[in-house]
């Protein structure tokens, strides 16, 4: 069983890391249409995080949060309006460019997305050996760096499958960090967990933008409370009457 | 709905077009091996032993049974006492069947396990979860797949030939009423053996390699996001893979005979 590790960088109660420098990751009037949906699910949306800050983008089920965080990191592309990630405008980017962007951010899909065939350890590991053609010993400082930061002493050797949902989550918050990113990008890292478990999360998820001064949007349902009391909110309207879901073309 | 025949067409040479530029892209970037990532590297060679090493077995007794098969064919026919045995056992096993059979292993052990596991993990979005991650999927999960199955299909089929042809040895002596000695069986398999024959189960392997990996990963990668699609893209993967095969094969068989007979 891992070992949480005890948080030693965190800023003192109260006292949040101040936002700093130009926005990392904006949204500038973004309205998107779905072929399948009637009308536009995201209207005007003005959005912008800079360096230390976390947003939470919340709302009811089918208001377009998973589409905000496909905008956010460029597998979408917006029908009005720009989204500016990096410096750069990933819907207008090719393939090579937007992997070359995606390699400089943290992403953590829903449910976390890990690859069942590997380790976790590996899990974590592979951005580096793919990005920076790294043999895996070379990794490891970075590995033990990234799962530090999310409370992790001691990873077992076992693949996902076989790990808690609280777990998973983390180490997908690690492979989010083992490339030094400047933003990260989590679609619903809470999902499935609640009391301790998600509060566990929300700190560490706190921690890591204190220590790495992080730009951070977060999707989710639950919001953060007491555990990220300088997180700005951002609610979504309702859009869908049922819950039925529509086709996303996604890059 | 139906789609029209033009259509189909249109589709059909789509999909040709991506398998052959998938080809291409994958060859590309294995003939610089070692620049790939390590991590890639590694996959491959474990795909090689999934692919070579654990089907050894299966590919032996595969093998002996062709050997035998065609040994029985021979004595029923009473052509042992002939000079037949060499150029029917150079003709079927080492330029036909021996190719063929190693392919079919393949197909059947990892080409089904490929677009399995490929598909699988589209169902659960692992594979949209590596290109947020800036990881081309078709680079990290295709080429060690491709890499590792061609190598591995060139030494099965190099293993099937050898195994059978000492099978044929084996067997003649056991089943045939008056055998042939050895010596006269080598005499016969060396004069109808060349250099030729070597390149026909090169290229009957190699290319068959290549061809199985990719379309298992194709329909594993571009398999709609369901479970219950899954098994419709293994029965896909598994149909498309064996037509090319076959196919690939007719072309060499023709091609190889045409030289011959050109050669006179």
């Amino acid at each position: 069983m891992s070992e949480p590790v005890p948080a030693v960088d965190v800023p003192p109660a109260g006292q949040a890391p101040s936002a700093t420098g130009p926005a990392l990751l904006e949204f500038r009037k973004v309205c998107y249409r779905p072929s399948s949906f009637p009308g536009e699910l995201i209207e005007h949306l003005d959005l912008a995080i800079a360096a230390g800050e976390i947003v939470v983008v919340t709302g009811p089920a089918g208001c377009g949060k998973s589409t905000v965080f496909n905008l956010a990191c460029g597998a979408l592309r917006p029908d009005d309006g720009e989204v500016r990630l990096l410096d750069t405008e990933p819907a207008r980017l090719d393939d090579p460019a937007l992997a070359q962007v995606r390699a400089r951010i943290g992403v953590v899909p829903q449910r976390g997305a890990l690859l069942s065939n590997l380790s976790l350890r590996d899990n974590v590991a592979l951005p580096l050996l793919y990005h920076r053609s790294l043999p895996v010993e070379a990794a490891e400082d970075a590995v033990a760096r990234a799962l530090h930061d999310v409370g992790i002493a001691n990873l077992p050797r076992i693949k996902p499958a076989d790990a808690t949902e609280e777990l998973r989550q983390l180490v997908a918050l690690a492979t989010a960090l083992v490339l030094d990113p400047a933003v990260l990008l989590l679609d619903d890292p809470i999902a499935g967990l609640t009391g301790p478990s998600a509060d566990g999360i929300w700190k560490r998820i706190d921690q890591t933008r204190w220590t790495r001064h992080l730009a951070v949007l977060v999707i989710s349902d639950q919001l953060p409370g007491a555990a990220i009391p300088d997180a700005r909110v951002v609610t979504l309207p309702a859009r869908l009457q049922t819950t039925r879901s529509y086709d996303l073309d996604l890059r | 709905m139906k789609s029209s025949p033009i259509r189909q067409g249109a589709d059909f040479l789509s999909y040709l077009g991506e398998v052959v530029m998938l080809l291409g892209h994958g060859v590309r970037r294995l003939i610089g091996v070692n620049r790939l990532p390590p991590v890639m590297q590694r996959v491959l060679s474990l795909q090689f032993k999934f692919t070579a090493l654990d089907a050894i077995p299966f590919t032996l007794i595969l093998a002996l049974a062709a050997a035998l098969m065609v040994v029985v064919q021979l004595e029923l026919l009473d052509l042992f006492k002939t000079e037949i045995p060499g150029k029917l056992v150079v003709a079927v096993l080492v330029r036909e069947l021996g190719p063929l059979l190693a392919a079919l292993v393949v197909l059947a052990r990892s080409g089904t396990a490929i677009v399995t596991e490929l598909a699988g993990m589209r169902a659960s979005g692992e594979i949209d979860a590596l290109r947020l991650r800036g990881i081309d999927p078709y680079d990290y999960l295709v080429i060690p797949r491709q890499g590792g199955v061609s190598l591995a299909l060139v030494c099965l089929g190099q293993l099937f030939v050898v195994v059978a042809l000492m099978g044929v040895f084996l067997f003649s002596s056991w089943v045939a009423a008056s055998p042939p000695t050895w010596g006269v069986l080598l005499g016969q398999l060396g004069a109808e053996m060349s250099l030729a024959d070597l390149v026909v189960v090169l290229l009957k392997t190699l290319v068959p390699g290549h061809l199985i990996a990719v379309i298992a990963c194709r329909e594993g990668i571009a398999c709609s996001a369901r479970q219950t699609e899954i098994p419709r893209a293994v029965t896909r993967a598994i149909v498309r893979a064996l037509v090319a095969v076959v196919l690939w094969n007719v072309l060499v068989s023709f091609a190889a005979y045409h030289l011959l007979q050109v050669r006179g």
